[in-house]
Order: C-alpha cells, then sequence, then structure tokens
C-alpha cells in the first residue's frame, strides 16, 4: 500500500507541475498563432 | 448568497469580456467552413489550447470528483487511459492521419466517402442520440454546482440553466469556431489559473497524511491500491483498462468535439503533434479533480451526495474575495465546453441528418448560406432539448459511467468503420451497418436495465467493440460474398 501512496503522490505531483508549464506556454505562443489565424481568416 | 460584490465585479466583468470577444468575430465568418472549422487555420498552441477548454468542463470536475470521492486515490488510474490513446494516435498518425488529408469536417462524412450517404445517415442519427443525451445531462449538474457554490436557491436551477445557455449560444451562433477559439483563449487563463490553485491550496489546507488517513478509514486498502484485491476482479483492474484505452482511442477518432479541433488544425502534422500533447495535458485533467474528489472526503466525511461535494469542498475551502475568481474560472471551464458541444452536435444534425435525408431525396446538396442557417437552427433546438433533458432526468450510479455509456452508443461503431474502412480493402457497407448496429446494443442494455447490471459496466464497454468488430468482419464477408465488389471501386 505505501508503494502505491508514494506512486500517487508523484503522478499528483509531476501533473500539477506539467500542466502548470504547460499552461504559461500555451498562452504566450498561442497569442501569436491567434494574430495569424485572424489574418488568414481575413485574407 | 456565499458571493460578496467583489466577487460579483469579477465574475460579470468575465461574462462581459468574453460575450464582446465572441461576438466581434462576426465579420470573419462567411462560409460554412470557417463557421465550422474555423476555415482550418488553428495551430498548434491555440489547438491544444481550445481542445483542453473543449474537453474541461463544470461536469468534467464533478465526474472526477465523484470517482475521488467514492473510490479514493486509487480512481488515479482513470486518469492514465486517455493518456495512452493520445499518445499513441499522436506519435504513430494511426487512423487520424489519413482523416486528415481527407479534409473532413465531420466524422460521417467519412462514412459517405468510403461506405455510402445512408450510412452516413444512419451514424449521423445514432452519433446524434449519443451525443446529445451525453450533453443532456451537463445543464441540470452544472446548474447544481453553481447553484450551491453561489447560494442561489434550488429553486432557480431552470433559470440557472437558461441563462448561462443563452450567454453561450449567442456567441457560438454569431461566430461559430472563430468565436469559439477566441472565448477559448481567455477562458484558459482563468480555468488552468483556478485548476492549479484549487489543487495546490487544497492540498496545503487539508495535508498529505490527512487526505491519505481519510481515505484508509472510509475506504479502506481498496481506495489507495488500484488492483485492491486483485487486478482481475477490482473495480479499475484489467478489464477497465482495457475498456477505457479502446474507449478512448475511440473517441479521439469519432467524438465530433475532439475531432473536429484536430479537423481545425492547419495540417495534419499539428494535428499529431496537438494529440501527442495532450497526452500530458489529459494526465492532469483526470488527476487534479480526482484528487479534489479525495480531498472533499477528507474535508467534509463521507455523508455527502457525492456529486456535491466538489461544490461543498470550494466553499468550505477557498477564502472570500478569491471565490469570485475560483467561481469565473469554472464558469469558463463550462462556458467553452457548451460552446464546442453546441457547435460539435448541432454540426450532425445538420450536416449529417438534414444534409444527408435532403441529399437522399432531391439529389442536390444545400448551399453554404442554408447549410449555416441549419446550424444554427438546430443548435437553438440542441439547447431546448438539453434543458428539458436535464430537468426529468434522473441519474443511476457513477456519472462517468452514465457519460461514457451514451458515447458508447456510436463510439465502438466509429472505430471499427473508420480504422477497417482506413485499413481493410475488403470492407463493405453492410459491414459497416452491421458494426454500428451491433457496437450500440450493449450500452443500450446498460443504459435501460436494472442497477445491478451497472457493475459490469467494463464488461459492456470492451464487449461493445467486440461485437462491433463482428459485425463489421461479418457483414464485409457477406456482401463480397454475394455481392463482391467491383474493380477500382472504392465503396
Amino acid at each position: 500500500m505505501k508503494a502505491w501512496e508514494i506512486f500517487w503522490a508523484f503522478v499528483i505531483i509531476f501533473s500539477t507541475l506539467s500542466f502548470t508549464y504547460m499552461s504559461v506556454k500555451i498562452l504566450f505562443r498561442g497569442l501569436n498563432e491567434l494574430r495569424e489565424m485572424f489574418k488568414n481568416l481575413e485574407s | 448568497m456565499n458571493l460578496n460584490l467583489f466577487d460579483i465585479i469579477i465574475i460579470a466583468a468575465y461574462i462581459i469580456l468574453i460575450f464582446l470577444s465572441g461576438t466581434i468575430v462576426k465579420k470573419y465568418v462567411k462560409d460554412i467552413d470557417k463557421f465550422l472549422v474555423a476555415g482550418r487555420s488553428m495551430g498548434f498552441h491555440l489547438g491544444l489550447l481550445s481542445l483542453m477548454c473543449t474537453e474541461i468542463g463544470i461536469i468534467t470536475y464533478v465526474y472526477y470528483a465523484e470517482l475521488g470521492y467514492q473510490a479514493g486515490l486509487a480512481a488515479l488510474i482513470v486518469a492514465f487511459p486517455p493518456v495512452i490513446a493520445y499518445f499513441f494516435l499522436g506519435k504513430t498518425g494511426f487512423i487520424i492521419k489519413p482523416l486528415l488529408e481527407m479534409k473532413i469536417a465531420t466524422i460521417p462524412e467519412f462514412f459517405s466517402i468510403k461506405f455510402s450517404r445512408g450510412v452516413r445517415l444512419y451514424i449521423g442519427v445514432i452519433m446524434a442520440i449519443g451525443g446529445i443525451l451525453n450533453f443532456g445531462v451537463f445543464p441540470g449538474v452544472e446548474a447544481n454546482f453553481i447553484n450551491i457554490v453561489t447560494g442561489i436557491p434550488k429553486d432557480y436551477l431552470l433559470l440557472t440553466m437558461v441563462i448561462l445557455l443563452t450567454l453561450v449560444l449567442l456567441y457560438t451562433l454569431v461566430g461559430g469556431m472563430v468565436s469559439v477559439i477566441i472565448t477559448n483563449y481567455i477562458q484558459f487563463v482563468l480555468l488552468s489559473f483556478g485548476m492549479i490553485f484549487i489543487t495546490i491550496y487544497g492540498i496545503y489546507i487539508i495535508g498529505w497524511d490527512n487526505i491519505v488517513d481519510s481515505v484508509v478509514s472510509n475506504i479502506g486498502e481498496k481506495g489507495i491500491s488500484s488492483f485492491s484485491p486483485d487486478i482481475l476482479s477490482s473495480q479499475f483492474g484489467l478489464g477497465f483498462i482495457i475498456w477505457q484505452v479502446l474507449f478512448w482511442t475511440a473517441l479521439l477518432v469519432g467524438w465530433q468535439a475532439i475531432s473536429m479541433r484536430l479537423f481545425s488544425s492547419k495540417n495534419s502534422k499539428t494535428g499529431q503533434k496537438i494529440y501527442k500533447w495532450s497526452a500530458l495535458m489529459f494526465l492532469s485533467r483526470g488527476v487534479m479533480p480526482i484528487l479534489w474528489g479525495v480531498l472533499a472526503l477528507a474535508a467534509l466525511g463521507s455523508g455527502v451526495d457525492s456529486l456535491e461535494a466538489l461544490p461543498l469542498l470550494i466553499l468550505k475551502i477557498i477564502p472570500p474575495g478569491l471565490l469570485g475568481i475560483i467561481f469565473a474560472s469554472l464558469l469558463a471551464a463550462s462556458m467553452s465546453t457548451y460552446a464546442s458541444y453546441l457547435l460539435s452536435w448541432s454540426s450532425v444534425v445538420s450536416q449529417d441528418i438534414i444534409g444527408s435525408a435532403i441529399f437522399l431525396v432531391t439529389k442536390k446538396k444545400l448551399n453554404s448560406k442554408n447549410q449555416l442557417l441549419v446550424s444554427r437552427i438546430t443548435m437553438v433546438a440542441v439547447m431546448l432539448f438539453i434543458i428539458w433533458w436535464s430537468l426529468f432526468h434522473e441519474m443511476e450510479g457513477y456519472l462517468y459511467f452514465y457519460l461514457n455509456m451514451t458515447g458508447m452508443l456510436f463510439i465502438p461503431g466509429v472505430l471499427i468503420c473508420v480504422a477497417l474502412g482506413i485499413y481493410w480493402k475488403k470492407s463493405r457497407t453492410l459491414g459497416a451497418y452491421l458494426a454500428i448496429t451491433f457496437g450500440a446494443i450493449p450500452p443500450m442494455l446498460y443504459l435501460i436495465w436494472p442497477l445491478e447490471v451497472k457493475e459490469y459496466a467494463s464488461e459492456i464497454g470492451w464487449g461493445g467493440f467486440l461485437v462491433a468488430l463482428v459485425g463489421m468482419v461479418l457483414g464485409s464477408v457477406i456482401q463480397n460474398i454475394f455481392k463482391p465488389k467491383l474493380e477500382g471501386s472504392t465503396k
């Protein structure tokens, strides 16, 4: 049971950190893509 | 009322911002392709962001938290099958690459290209029934959640649903996918902040030791170990994992709200990349809300209605002044899902049912302007139906399994038909009809049979895929014997 407990603690930490990193990344880079998308839609 | 003036100002500002940004894009939407798939101009980061917004709503939080509240940390295993499915499809391009290269807007379109217009109409009808029954429980569950968090009396449940959906409907009707993408961007800022904050703050307030102790005292060892007593007889054991991996693979191919994101991407390389990285994001999408359910168990004890555990947890742990931002983040998650699902299911009704039926009768296609009009009318009709269904449908068993089984009405048939349609040259129209029909029978039994049957969800789940495969092989073999394929024909 202890092994499962450690495994779940690792999964929770990993998923929280990776979600935070990916969220910041896609918000930052997504802004440029949003501009590009509107340019394409206008043309 | 649980919200103070500051909270209300934040929520009002968010709603106004979303509404304005969703409606100013009207000038960009000139034809049905821009309305449904934003002119196929979506890049990788925007695609990933939009997919996350679509697939994360209050309903997602509630059904995952219900699993965590009732099954403890052991339920975290549920977050892994989507990771496997996304990574596999994204990395290999299996099924999705040929689909992207076909440049279709909806999955049923594939059926008319590979099989026949009749199959497209048939899958469209079953897809619409499954999808809309699935969508149909969203407003009730979410309005109940909103009422608990805000303190609005439950007598106003219907009014809450109508206001929420009308707001979403207005901007989606005007701007279609373009509106959905731009509002998704704003919504993701709030949604991601809310998810990260609740997770970290919740663990900080309650403490890891208390979380584990609470699971052990309320549920026992099977609340920690997903394979207790053993991997074969556990509710999250091997049968469950096989079913869920198949189910998620099929969802990523045939779930309209997901595949529309895929079809909106710039090219097949971008589409594959979106899926590959979604694997990581979908792990968090499952893990975080399941953990919130476990936090609710530790904070509230085991005597609470499992569907109300999460809103009660939020009320208990979020400090005053932050509740407005957290509530806006939850609302953002919800509105983005409604917008995408309204667009997705109404596009199946308008394009694949009404459009196909008109073509079968008149032998003429609707022009783009009329397709847009039909799409908008069906969107309103879908909204009215889901409000009605939410009011009258009573939930039995896990909400997660109800949602899975409504999707299962068409998902096994779609996966088998699309996979074999692409990779098995002998697949035929009769096989497609039988695969769709056979695949729909097990989940239909789950939905209408008594409560005791609901214990066999995993068997019914993977069984649906097996019988769909049998149907495809059987039907194709029969048709190939009695009506062999003509030389050079694709059907």
